[in-house]
């Protein structure tokens, strides 16, 4: 474009125009359609401008625009699974122009790797990094409060993060401590969940809006994209998803795979295209939220047993008055090597579902015990299909911390490493399973305050009680009790059709 | 989600999408020439597809949809200002409306590039378009908060937003294998 045209145009978008110049523009535009074209590309700058100005201040390592986050002040949490990242501060990032973010984002995760080294051989895993957000954003690991986004703040496996009504966010993807130029922009009340797993990146989109630009994925490993009703598979690609009543998918650039999850329609969507995915899967399951009052964890209202019956133990279970939270407490003894107390009233728990398994307990120890399960299993079948936390008693007596683990058992099953747990202090827990349609999903949430995080991959398998086993693989000893064992306010909450018995 | 307007989530949602789409905000912006009314008008086209989103025939691009009710809109507020001769006349707003249409994409990709060129400039020049564009300042209020003068300012802003376009332009000529 000439420079005649570039200052009439200029004129006529800074609202200096007169009328003659206006007729003028009108016949050009008339029959000029690369003039036309021109015009647009003009507004569309002169109101982007501003729009990617904010986004760049909020971005700055400049304190006096706004504060980086401080690596050091993220809480330590567990690490979920393998692959401890090493530093690579200083290397040349994707994108230069936020080469302070993958600066920022590799303080995090080295802080919070050296200082995580003196508990456990792994890092938190940062998946990405808040580049932008505005007021009320948050991260929120499951079970735990919820902090204020800040700019630089590193987002683990895991974590959640929520938009305000009035709020939006960005984040920006960290691969090996570098930043990839895969974003995800979140509008106005949105929860977006991150993770990975062996074959790409995870997000569900739980509620909300998000536009995702994705660089180009390896080989194998595309990133997908859940919300309620949709499954969305990408390699490369530029493009919203909003997710609601229903799920509308606008591609902007590249071409996606949707899988509509309530009719398993499948269609490839290309740039340009639309599409919109009704309905949830169809769920037959009801939800059950129920306490676990040992006092009142009886055959008579659901809870049954395989074990020790003998001496006044009801199937491995004593009652022993209250505990130090104030519910009802008791011993969970082994009879042989195995043993099972458990609510089987819930009826079948779907893999492909969520369950929330919450509470808290008390571990004491005076001699080497062996080990127990709490969670959701299929009585009868020992360990088999298993989710939920294994813990160990310490082989000396008093003082040493237990040992627990959270696992998935069962096809593609995983867990976390140690996590040590002290003696004689009231442990809370609070993890919730999140499932996928092809039974892949992720056991998340905290452990005595500290964060865990378990991806598994696809399998089926479902549950069909909730309860406490003692014996298995990783200790055979048998007649041993687990003595002085309180649990308080343990809540479990499953999609799951309740027996006609209840 | 609430809202005082009695909006359903999926409105607010919609409200987003519309507000943040860059062709519907470059045709509102050039159909009005940046008039104050812009943001109403971008408000307006929202109402209007929360009301007739149950009529919208999925097999058409949604874009296009929304585009359509726009250039609706923008000809209800140009009627509105029937008196002002400083407008475009309904015939060019109507061609304009299917220009943008026809090149969306352009316009969303030179959006993106506008966000890389601009972390590419120095930081003086970013400076000084923050302080046009976000902080509200004057030329003549820039001048005398940085002690330069009017004149020097105004060409240097020329300078800054000829240098965005000249990346956004070869970042365009790459992308479609046109780079060297």
């Amino acid at each position: 474009m000439n420079d005649d045209s570039d200052k009439i145009l200029n004129c006529y978008l800074a609202g200096i125009a007169g009328e003659a110049e206006i007729r003028a523009l009108e016949e050009r535009l008339r029959t000029d359609a690369l003039f036309r074209k021109e015009l647009l590309i003009q507004a569309a700058f002169d109101t982007e401008l501003p729009v990617a100005l904010r986004e760049l201040a909020n971005g700055q390592t400049d304190q006096a625009l706004q504060p980086a986050y401080p690596a050091s002040s993220r809480k330590l949490l567990v690490a979920p699974h393998p692959q401890a990242h090493r530093s690579s501060v200083g290397r040349r990032d994707l994108r230069g122009s936020t080469s302070w973010l993958a600066i920022a984002a590799s303080l995090a995760a080295v802080a919070g790797a050296l200082i995580y080294g003196t508990w456990h051989d792994q890092p938190p895993q940062v998946i990405a990094t808040i580049a932008d957000t505005s007021p009320g954003v948050t991260v929120a690991v499951p079970g735990r409060a919820a902090e204020p986004a800040m700019v630089g703040m590193p987002v683990h496996a895991g974590d959640v993060v929520t938009t305000p009504a009035d709020g939006k966010a960005s984040l920006q993807y960290v691969v090996n401590d570098r930043l990839e130029a895969t974003t995800v922009r979140l509008l106005a009340g949105s929860e977006l969940r991150l993770w990975k797993e062996d074959s790409g990146k995870r997000v569900h989109l739980a509620q909300g809006v998000m536009l995702c630009e994705v660089a180009r994925q390896e080989e194998g490993r595309s990133m997908i994209v859940t919300t309620p009703h949709a499954e969305v598979e990408v390699l490369g690609t530029r493009f919203k998803l909003a997710a609601a009543e229903e799920t509308h998918l606008m591609v902007d650039a590249g071409s996606v795979r949707l899988l509509e999850l309530a009719s398993d329609r499948e269609i490839i969507v290309s740039a340009g295209g639309q599409a919109v995915a009704k309905g949830q899967r169809h769920d037959p399951y009801t939800q059950v939220t129920e306490t676990f009052d040992t006092a009142d964890s009886t055959a008579a209202n659901g809870w049954s047993g395989i074990g020790n019956t003998a001496n006044g133990h009801d199937f491995g279970w004593i009652n022993s008055g209250l505990g130090p939270g104030g519910a009802a407490g008791g011993v969970f003894v082994r009879a042989s090597s195995f043993s099972q107390f458990a609510d089987t009233s819930i009826g079948t728990v779907s893999r492909t579902g969520t369950l929330r398994l919450a509470g808290s307990l008390q571990l004491a120890n005076s001699n080497y015990d062996g080990m127990f399960q709490i969670g959701y299993f299929n009585p009868g079948e020992g360990r088999g299909n298993f989710l939920g936390l294994i813990f160990v008693e310490p082989i000396d007596g008093g003082g040493k911390p237990f040992r627990c683990y959270v696992v998935v058992e069962g096809e593609g099953g995983a867990d976390t490493g140690i996590i040590e747990l002290p003696q004689n202090a009231t442990l809370s827990f609070d993890l919730t399973w999140t499932g996928n349609p092809d039974g892949s999903g992720t056991l998340s949430g905290t452990v005595a305050g500290q964060r865990v995080f378990v991806p598994v991959e696809a399998g089926a398998g479902n549950f069909s009680a909730f309860g406490l086993l003692s014996g298995g693989a990783r200790d055979n000893d048998a007649l041993k009790t687990t003595s002085n064992c309180y649990f308080d306010n343990l809540i479990y909450t499953a999609a799951a059709e309740k027996n006609s018995k209840r | 989600v609430n809202s005082s307007e009695n909006h359903s989530f999926n409105d607010i949602i919609l409200r987003q999408v519309i507000s943040e789409d860059p062709v519907v905000r470059a045709y509102v912006y050039s159909a009005t020439c940046g008039h104050r009314d812009m943001e109403d008008i971008i408000q307006e086209v929202w109402q209007v597809v929360c009301l007739k989103i149950r009529d919208y025939d999925s097999a058409r691009s949604f874009r296009a949809w929304v585009l359509g009710i726009t250039r609706l809109q923008v000809l209800k507020w140009r009627q509105s200002q029937a008196r002002s001769r400083l407008l475009l006349n309904p015939d060019v707003l109507d061609l304009l409306a299917e220009t943008a249409e026809e090149e969306r994409r352009e316009i969303d990709d030179r959006c993106q590039f506008l966000r890389e060129c601009l972390g590419g400039l120095p930081q003086h020049s970013r400076r000084l378009l923050q302080k046009k564009y976000n902080d509200g300042m004057t030329i003549a209020d820039i001048s005398k908060h940085l002690n330069k003068r009017v004149a020097a300012l105004e060409m240097a802003l020329v300078r800054v937003r000829r240098t965005l376009r000249d990346c956004i332009e070869r970042k365009m000529a790459e992308s479609t294998g046109g780079g060297s």
